[in-house]
C-alpha cells in the first residue's frame, strides 16, 4: 500500500466508469435500472478516499434479474502505523513512508487504487422463492480478493414473513509493498515473504416480518469465520522496556464472529423511520454495539431530507494495547504472543451524524446527496481522535 | 509482564446476557403475538420504495465499507463485503 504508480488497467476502468456515469437516463433500456454514486471520504490530516460505483440491474420477463456493479476507488494520505508510543522516532517525513505529525501518532503514508466488479443473478424459482448467486473480484496494488455467494429467500403464503439464508466465501491474497514482514519480528528485521492469503466464510440466517401495513421488522444472524493471514503487514507495536522498541504486529490466524442484527422500518404519515441495532462478538474479545437511526421527511414537492445518527462502541481485542510494557522477569524480552496496537482493535467509540437530501427527478429517477461527520475516539484517550467528513452524491433510475 | 488495556462500563458477561435477552425477546415477539394479515390491497405503504429493505442501497454499501475498514466488527445486514486491505 506504499507509494507506487498504478498501471493502465485502472485508468481504463476509471474511463469506463466515467462514461457510464454520463449515461442519459432517457437512453437506458426500459427494463433496466441504474445506480450511480460518487463518494468522498476525508479524515482531518489523514487519509482521503474517492470512490465511484456504477450498478446496473436488468429485469427479465420471468422476474429473473441480473445485476452488475463496477467499483473504482483511490486512497491517499496518512494512517496510524501502530508505533504511537515512539512517535518521535518517526521523523523522516521527507522521502520516508513513516513519520509523525506531532500530534502523538506515528503515521504511514499510503496511496492505492482499487477496482472491483461483482455480478449477481437472482432467479425467481417460484412465486414465493428466489435464489441469489453472486461472484465478485477486487484488486488493489497489494491485495486481491475473489468471492462467491449463494443465498435463498422464501416468503410465507400470506406474504407476512420472509426467510433468507445462505453463505459466502472469499479468498484474499495480501502482497504488501516491499514484502510481508514476519509477525512480531523487530522493525529492523528485513526477512520478508512475497504473499500471504486468507479465507473468509460468512453464513447468514434471517427473517423479515410484516407487523402491520406500516411496519416491518427484520432479524439476521451472521456467523463469520476467517482463517489465514489476518495481520496488517504495515502495522507496528510499541514495546516499552523490551530489547527492541518496535516490533511488527501479529494477529491470530483465525477468527470466529457472531453478529445479531435487527432493524425496524416504520411509516409515519408520509415519513419513514428506520432504526437498527447490531450486536457483534468474536473470539478475539471484540464485543460491540451499533445503533443506527434515520428519519426520512417528505417535503413539499419532490424533495425529502433524512437526518442520520449512528453510535458504535467496541471493547478492545484481547491482544490489543496502545503500547506493550515489559517489566519484572519479562524486562528486556520482546513480545512473543499475538499483539497489535492498531487503534481499530482498541476501546473505540464512533459517533456519526449527517443528513441526506434527495429529489425525485421523474417518476422513476431520483437524485440524492448527503454529508456526514464521523468521530472516532478512544475511551482511554490514548490515541488521537479521528474526525472524518463523508460526502456522497447518487443518481438512481429504477425500472418500475 | 505484558499488559493490555481494556475498558467497559459493564462487565462483559452482563453485556452478553442483556444482549442475548434482547435478541430473544425480539425474535419471540413475532411468534407470540397473533398478527393480523395485511391484505394485498392494503400494501400500498409497504410497496413504497423508501419502505424496502434495500432502499438507499448505495449509501448502505458505502457505509458498510467505511465502517468495515475503520472498526473491528463486521456483518449484520448481509453476507460478503470486505474484500479489501482497508487502511
Amino acid at each position: 500500500m506504499q507509494l507506487k504508480p498504478r498501471g493502465k488497467v485502472s485508468q481504463a476502468l476509471a474511463a469506463a466508469t466515467c462514461s457510464l456515469l454520463s449515461v442519459n437516463a432517457q437512453a437506458v433500456d426500459s427494463d433496466t435500472s441504474w445506480d450511480m454514486t460518487h463518494l468522498h471520504y476525508a479524515e482531518k490530516g489523514r487519509v482521503s478516499v474517492a470512490e465511484q460505483v456504477v450498478a446496473m440491474e436488468k429485469i427479465y420477463t420471468d422476474e429473473d434479474r441480473f445485476k452488475l456493479k463496477l467499483y473504482h476507488d483511490s486512497i491517499t494520505g496518512a494512517t496510524p502505523n501502530g508505533g504511537g508510543a515512539f512517535a518521535n522516532t518517526f521523523t523522516s517525513a521527507s522521502g520516508g513512508s513513516y513519520y509523525s505529525d506531532g500530534s502523538g501518532d506515528a503515521l504511514a503514508l499510503i496511496q492505492d487504487e482499487r477496482i472491483a466488479v461483482s455480478a449477481e443473478w437472482v432467479e425467481q424459482t417460484s412465486r414465493l422463492e428466489k435464489r441469489n448467486y453472486s461472484l465478485s473480484y477486487s484488486n488493489e496494488l497489494d491485495y486481491d480478493s475473489v468471492g462467491a455467494s449463494l443465498t435463498y429467500d422464501s416468503e410465507s403464503k400470506d406474504r407476512m414473513r420472509s426467510y433468507n439464508w445462505g453463505g459466502s466465501i472469499n479468498y484474499d491474497v495480501v502482497r504488501a509493498q516491499g514484502g510481508i514482514p514476519t509477525g512480531l519480528a523487530a522493525s529492523t528485521d528485513m526477512t520478508r515473504t512475497a504473499q500471504e492469503n486468507s479465507v473468509v466464510v460468512d453464513l447468514i440466517a434471517g427473517m423479515t416480518q410484516v407487523l402491520n401495513r406500516k411496519t416491518l421488522l427484520q432479524f439476521n444472524y451472521t456467523l463469520g469465520l476467517s482463517n489465514g493471514y489476518l495481520t496488517d503487514p504495515y502495522k507496528y507495536i510499541s514495546v516499552i522496556g523490551g530489547t527492541v522498541p518496535l516490533q511488527y504486529e501479529r494477529r491470530p490466524s483465525s477468527r470466529l464472529g457472531h453478529s445479531f442484527y435487527t432493524r425496524a422500518i416504520y411509516n409515519h404519515k408520509k415519513n419513514v423511520a428506520k432504526a437498527s441495532y447490531r450486536l457483534y462478538v468474536d473470539d478475539w474479545g471484540v464485543f460491540s454495539h451499533t445503533i443506527d437511526m434515520r428519519y426520512r421527511y417528505k417535503l413539499k414537492g419532490r424533495w425529502h431530507w433524512q437526518p442520520h445518527v449512528r453510535y458504535y462502541s467496541q471493547s478492545a481485542a484481547d491482544f490489543y494495547s496502545y503500547a506493550f510494557y515489559r517489566e519484572g522477569s519479562d524486562a528486556g524480552f520482546p513480545v512473543s504472543s499475538d499483539a497489535s496496537s492498531d487503534y481499530r482493535l482498541g476501546n473505540l467509540t464512533t459517533l456519526t451524524a449527517g443528513v441526506q437530501f434527495g429529489r425525485k427527478v421523474s417518476r422513476n429517477s431520483e437524485f440524492a446527496m448527503r454529508i456526514e461527520h464521523i468521530n472516532q475516539s478512544d475511551r482511554l484517550g490514548e490515541f488521537q481522535s479521528v474526525n472524518a467528513l463523508v460526502a456522497q452524491i447518487s443518481f438512481t433510475y429504477k425500472y418500475q | 509482564m505484558m499488559t493490555t488495556s481494556s475498558t467497559s462500563p459493564l462487565p462483559k458477561t452482563l453485556h452478553r446476557c442483556l444482549a442475548t435477552l434482547l435478541i430473544l425477546s425480539l425474535l419471540s415477539a413475532c411468534s407470540v403475538f397473533k398478527l393480523k394479515p395485511v391484505r394485498p390491497w392494503d400494501r400500498d405503504i409497504l410497496a413504497k420504495p423508501e419502505m424496502q429493505l434495500d432502499a438507499d442501497v448505495m449509501e448502505a454499501e458505502m457505509d458498510e465499507k467505511i465502517y468495515y475498514s475503520k472498526e473491528a466488527s463486521r456483518g449484520g445486514a448481509g453476507v460478503g463485503g470486505g474484500g479489501c486491505g482497508c487502511n
